[in-house]
């Protein structure tokens, strides 16, 4: 990074910490650290929501990953408007007017407090394993970038949201938000304008999309059916409808951004404002990534996109020679790859442009070899990062950071810095806020403190949120030897807890007859039956949809069971 | 729904709660939500259609 690129980090950086507290002077009380006083406009509270959601894995990974297999994880959102009217229709109502702190709330009422424990239990298990996860990824960025250790980056960045979301609660959270959420918009078009910029002269913008539809890259929407498969039409309707119902229905930290707002009305809208942007944000966001695999065909790039790991096989002595041998002759044959693969990328070009529909035809076949050939060659070099450093064998999470460190210039890179860093602390500090009251109102002081002053809550709440900050930067330092797309890992882990929580909501608002018995029992069955199904071929998008399925059904059959036989034993 | 707790809100307020200024009500905009998010469905398959020629 240069001194433009350090300025604008730095006012940033310091910009984002002033709001923060500045608006920290407004948590007093329990209501304004945990609800923000139920003051906050629609349109505030919808860029917070986006914030929460769009983290620096939508940057890091999902460019990546849109540069490895194209758009297909685009499906996942599909589902979200409809999912925003059954929410608008149903949940936020529920929440609002119940003027709860946390979603699980709810659960007590309805059910009883075992229930209502038992799933704020697994929404501390999921969200504790993401939030150290969500930490970690921008360290990603600038472990390459400013050449700092991981653990150096997690802990600036651990540190500068906790500061402020410790002071200011949700209130603080919620306008650092929105002001991360601005910028975040800015980034996109952005980053996707210098990718776009960064295309040779003598390549069109209409051969580059016809180049990346070539090569398979355009497949927003797989309508084939495979239960196998990731991500298809049918997983993202169906195990992105139950993902997306589960997540902004019932994970605290999207429930504890809505029920800020100022009245139900913009409570709703704050939503609503999610189900019109989410999908062509995160459109343009995965087209970066293919134009990305785009501008890499006419810019060398590196064969594995990690510099560290390159540098350790080339240079560590701990390395067995014959690897390092073996890399050598990789890189060689990939840059020779490389080049057949721009060569035939051209021809392609030329004959399209001269209207030969036969070559074109062959050329075509040809150019999805050259792109397999240059696949192989980079398979070839995680297979043997991975023989060194097993947890280090991917690196989609640093492909668009590399493009950023080399091709971007002074000042704008500090911008997309900064909107990497906005994107993951919006999420970190909205992670944390939610653990936080669910830990202090669902367990401390249901269970252990139930009669305090508020300010002793208040006092407790802040405690909690430093507890939970300082967990999300212990797993971060580990998070980073799980090595796979980390917007995948986060699903992934969340899909098994998403489930089970939303059956036992969707128990309680439609099953009149659902007691606690059948609640309890049936977030059991769910989470049993979501873990076995996890050890199966199954696509993980659809653990979302066994577990409310599961939950719903036993729970409604033991609730009749244990209805059936209390009545027998009071008669 | 059928849940058993009940809404705490009282006829006004919910005849409060449902008004929209520019929408009039808040069954029109989820009409229009429900239009919206079908159409991204078939613009998106539109494109990957015309453009998605592996």
């Amino acid at each position: 990074m240069r001194l433009g690129d350090w300025l604008i980090f730095v006012i940033y950086l310091g910009g984002t910490m002033a709001l923060g507290m500045w608006m920290s002077r407004r948590g007093k009380d329990l209501d304004s650290y945990y609800l923000g006083n139920r003051s906050i406009p629609w349109w505030a509270a919808g860029l917070s929501v986006m914030a929460t959601q769009a983290s620096a894995i939508t940057f890091i990974g999902t460019t990546g990953q849109a540069f490895n297999d194209g758009m297909r994880f685009l499906q996942v959102y599909l589902p979200l408007p409809f999912v925003v009217i059954i929410l608008c229709a149903s949940f936020v109502p529920f929440f609002y007017r119940a003027k709860v702190y946390t979603a699980y709330e709810y659960l007590e009422r309805r059910f009883d407090a075992k229930t209502r424990a038992l799933t704020s239990f697994l929404f501390h298990c999921s969200r504790g394993a993401s939030v150290g996860i969500i930490l970690y990824a921008p360290s990603v960025v600038l472990s390459i970038i400013l050449g700092w250790s991981e653990s150096a980056t997690i802990l600036v960045m651990g540190i500068t949201t906790l500061i402020y979301t410790t002071k200011g609660g949700v209130t603080a959270v919620v306008w650092t938000d929105t002001l991360q959420m601005i910028l975040m918009f800015a980034g996109i078009f952005v980053g996707l304008y210098l990718v776009i910029a960064g295309l040779p002269d003598n390549v069109s913008f209409a051969d580059t999309v016809y180049l990346a539809g070539a090569a398979n890259h355009w497949n927003a929407v797989d309508t084939t059916v495979n239960l196998q498969n990731q991500y298809t039409l049918l997983s993202g309707l169906l195990g992105g409808f139950f993902l997306m119902l589960s997540y902004f229905g019932c994970d605290q930290s999207q429930v504890q951004r809505y029920i800020t707002a100022r009245s139900l009305s913009e409570s709703r809208m704050s939503l609503v404002m999610t189900a019109i942007l989410k999908v062509p944000m995160q459109f343009l966001i995965l087209a970066t990534g293919v134009l990305l695999f785009i501008f890499y065909q006419y810019e060398r790039p590196p064969v594995f996109f990690n510099p560290a790991e390159v540098r350790r096989l080339e240079t560590s002595e701990a390395v067995p020679p014959e690897v390092r041998e073996q890399f050598t002759e990789v890189k060689k044959a990939f840059d020779v790859a490389f080049e057949q693969r721009q060569q035939i990328a051209n021809q392609l070009l030329e004959a399209r442009n001269r209207g030969d529909a036969a070559q074109t035809e062959q050329l075509r076949a040809d150019y999805n070899t050259a792109n397999q050939e240059v696949l192989n060659k980079r398979q070839q070099a995680s297979a043997l990062v991975k023989t060194v450093a097993p947890a280090y064998g991917n690196d989609v999470n640093y492909v668009y950071p590399s493009f950023l460190l080399k091709y971007v210039p002074v000042g704008v890179l500090g911008l997309m810095i900064s909107v990497i860093f906005a994107a993951a602390m919006s999420s970190i500090a909205a992670e944390i806020a939610a653990l936080s009251s669910t830990s202090m109102i669902d367990f401390y002081k249901r269970f252990f403190k139930p009669e305090a002053t508020d300010r002793h809550y208040l006092r407790a709440g802040r405690f909690f949120t430093l507890f939970w900050g300082v967990f999300a930067t212990f797993i971060a330092t580990y998070a980073g030897r799980w090595g796979t797309s980390l917007i995948e890992t986060v699903n992934k882990v969340g899909s098994h807890f998403y489930g089970p929580i939303l059956g036992v909501f969707l128990l309680g608002f439609l099953i009149r007859r659902a007691n606690s018995t059948g609640a309890f029992w049936g977030i059991l069955l769910g989470m049993a039956a979501v873990l076995y199904a996890s050890f199966t071929d199954i696509a993980w998008l659809y653990l979302n949809v066994i577990g409310p399925v599961v939950v719903v059904i036993t729970g409604t059959l033991i609730s009749l069971l244990t209805a059936s036989q209390k009545v027998t034993s009071d008669e | 729904m059928a849940d058993p707790i009940a809404n705490q809100a009282t006829e006004d307020q919910t005849a409060q709660d449902e008004k929209l200024n520019f929408w009039g009500n808040w069954r029109n905009l989820y009409a229009f939500i429900l239009i919206y998010g079908i159409l991204q469905i078939v613009i998106l398959y539109w494109f990957t259609r015309t453009f998605n020629q592996p």
